[in-house]
């Protein structure tokens, strides 16, 4: 499993190799082959239950590759559902890595608070979950996610619930933060121009089982792009057409 | 012009009425109950050494004050004890049976066999082995009660998610930190709610434990009952008590509920 064999700090966080996986008789992951360096982020676009979350899971080690070999560093993993504690409320619930990590109560709410301010929560540190929105909530569960320093992050649709405009301004609240202190993060999106406007390199997979079908680099500093920006237009261009071109031969695979 | 369609509203209302109303209802239906019972005593000519009218329960509970407020104060440790330590061994007992598959069917079959001993067998018995003081009663109580909360407390930890647990590892919690976070928090309010269907039952318990390890000046409510004899009345008055005793507790328990765990009441989602 992932976690036993760690690499030495400063290495790659995350390294898979020819990584297979079956749920039952369902192969879900089809020796792929996955690597993210330090600091550097990589989107994972596919087509719907094509395995991302699966594949997220295996590299957190809550399931073991059933061929290949997954060597990661230790990921802070952001559900797909937010997965929040029903009975602790906003701050206790983004402290709570923290806290199991042997960080002390007032500390780790200290900097919970903090990353509540960051995102305008911070008037609802005190809420539990279900006073909160859906939106509320999955920035919440991001928070839980980032408050632990882990080199690698893990996030599965971590804006998908939010509106257009709270998406857009997370997105570039994380592009910063990412600039600011780089980690390695596996970002599983739906959404190529999100993919595209975040990623060091967007990674399409194949319908399920899912195989690498293409890996797309987007160049330049990732808080300074822009939609418009040529260089991230020709990229969310091959990023689609690749995601299309997979989807199509997916059902043309399909006896 | 035709009416405005009315928006449709769910077969069975679920907004809460006002407290006042709710405690006027509340109020209402035993003093219907009662207006009732009375009428049929005295229109019917009941033979009150059989059934009572309210208004001679009333008096009897006047006149029998000091022997059942007496009384009473020992059923009510009996209960509020007996509930204390079915709550605790009912919570700890689901925990370990959730924890060990091993316990889980060493003991399943034998807390299930508990609730099927008849009251009236088991009470002497426990006598026998407690002596005549508080314990024996404390015992009979416990017994009883602990399995609405056992199993509502077992049923909690089913229902987790059971992502909660895989996220919590990635975090690397360990088996201690899952009870801290997780288990511990979903049980609480489910074995509250356990005993709270106790309350009922533990009265039931307390009187037969009365009646089983009978101490002459310590009886209990139940020691009442069985000295009225011909009093009826006074034996309807020690019940009396005993129906407003598991109405209160019930009551308390129930804010007991909303401050322990009050994630599984208010919010939004009601
Ligand atoms: N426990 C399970 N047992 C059997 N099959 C499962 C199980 N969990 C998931 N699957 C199947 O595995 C496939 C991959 O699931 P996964 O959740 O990884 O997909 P995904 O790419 O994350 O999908 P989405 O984009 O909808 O989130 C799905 O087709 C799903 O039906
Ligand atoms: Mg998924």
């Amino acid at each position: 499993m992932s976690s036993d064999d760690l690499p030495a700090s400063g290495a790659a966080p995350l390294v898979a190799r020819s990584v297979s996986r079956s749920l039952g008789a369902l192969p879900v992951l089809d020796g792929i082959d996955l690597e993210i360096g330090p600091g550097e982020v990589v989107a994972l676009v596919g087509p719907s239950g094509c395995g991302k979350s699966t594949l997220l899971e295996l590299v957190c080690g809550l399931q073991p590759a059933d061929a290949g070999t997954v060597t990661a560093r230790p990921a802070a993993l952001m559900p797909q559902r937010d997965l929040l504690l029903p009975w602790l409320d906003a701050r206790d619930n983004v402290a709570l890595p923290l806290r199991i990590a042997g960080t002390g109560r007032k500390e780790a709410r200290g900097r919970a608070q903090e990353l509540l301010d960051h995102v305008d929560l911070g008037r609802f540190a005190r809420s539990r979950p279900d006073q909160l929105s859906g939106g509320m909530r999955q920035r919440v569960a991001f928070l839980r996610a980032l408050a632990t320093d882990r080199e690698l992050l893990c996030l599965d649709e971590p804006f998908g619930a939010l509106d257009a405009i709270t998406r857009e301004e997370l997105r570039a609240w994380l592009a910063r933060l990412l600039d600011e202190r780089p980690r390695g993060v596996l970002l599983v999106t739906h959404d190529v121009e999100e993919a595209v406007l975040l990623g060091d390199r967007v990674v399409v997979l194949s319908p399920r089982p899912a195989r690498v079908t293409g890996t797309f680099a987007v160049e330049g500093a990732r808080s300074g792009r822009d939609v418009a920006d040529p260089s991230v237009l020709a990229a969310r261009t091959a990023v689609r057409d690749a995601l299309h071109d997979a989807i199509a031969a997916g059902r043309g695979g399909i006896p | 012009m035709s009416p405005a369609p009315r928006a449709s509203r769910p077969s069975g209302d679920r907004r809460p009425l006002p407290r006042g109303v709710r405690v006027l209802l509340g109020v209402l239906g035993p003093l219907l109950l009662l207006g009732g019972w009375q009428a049929y005593v005295r229109l019917a000519d009941v033979d009150e050494i059989l059934l009572p009218a309210p208004t001679t329960v009333l008096t009897a509970l006047h006149d029998d004050r000091h022997l059942l407020w007496h009384a009473f104060q020992r059923t009510a440790q009996e209960i509020l004890l007996g509930l204390a330590i079915a709550l605790v061994v009912g919570a700890l007992l689901a925990m370990t049976m959730h924890l060990s598959r091993v316990v889980r069917a060493l003991l399943g079959p034998l807390v299930i066999g508990t609730q099927a001993i008849p009251l009236p067998v088991l009470a002497p018995v426990l006598v026998f082995w407690l002596g005549f003081g508080l314990a024996p009663k404390l015992a009979i109580v416990a017994i009883i009660c602990f399995f609405p909360v056992t199993i509502a407390t077992l049923d909690a930890l089913e229902r987790v998610d059971p992502e909660l647990p895989r996220l919590l590892r990635t975090m690397g919690a360990s088996r201690l930190q899952l009870l801290r976070w997780v288990e511990l928090p979903a049980a609480l309010p489910a074995a509250l709610s356990g005993a709270k269907v106790s309350v009922a039952i533990a009265g039931i318990a307390a009187i037969f434990a009365e009646y089983a390890g009978y101490e002459q000046g310590e009886g209990g409510l139940g020691g009442v009952i069985q000295t009225a004899q011909l009093n009826t009345a006074r034996a309807f008055a020690a019940v009396a008590i005993l129906a407003v005793f598991a109405v209160v507790t019930t009551g308390a328990l129930a804010v007991l509920q909303r401050l322990a765990a009050p994630w599984a009441h208010s919010g939004r989602r009601g």
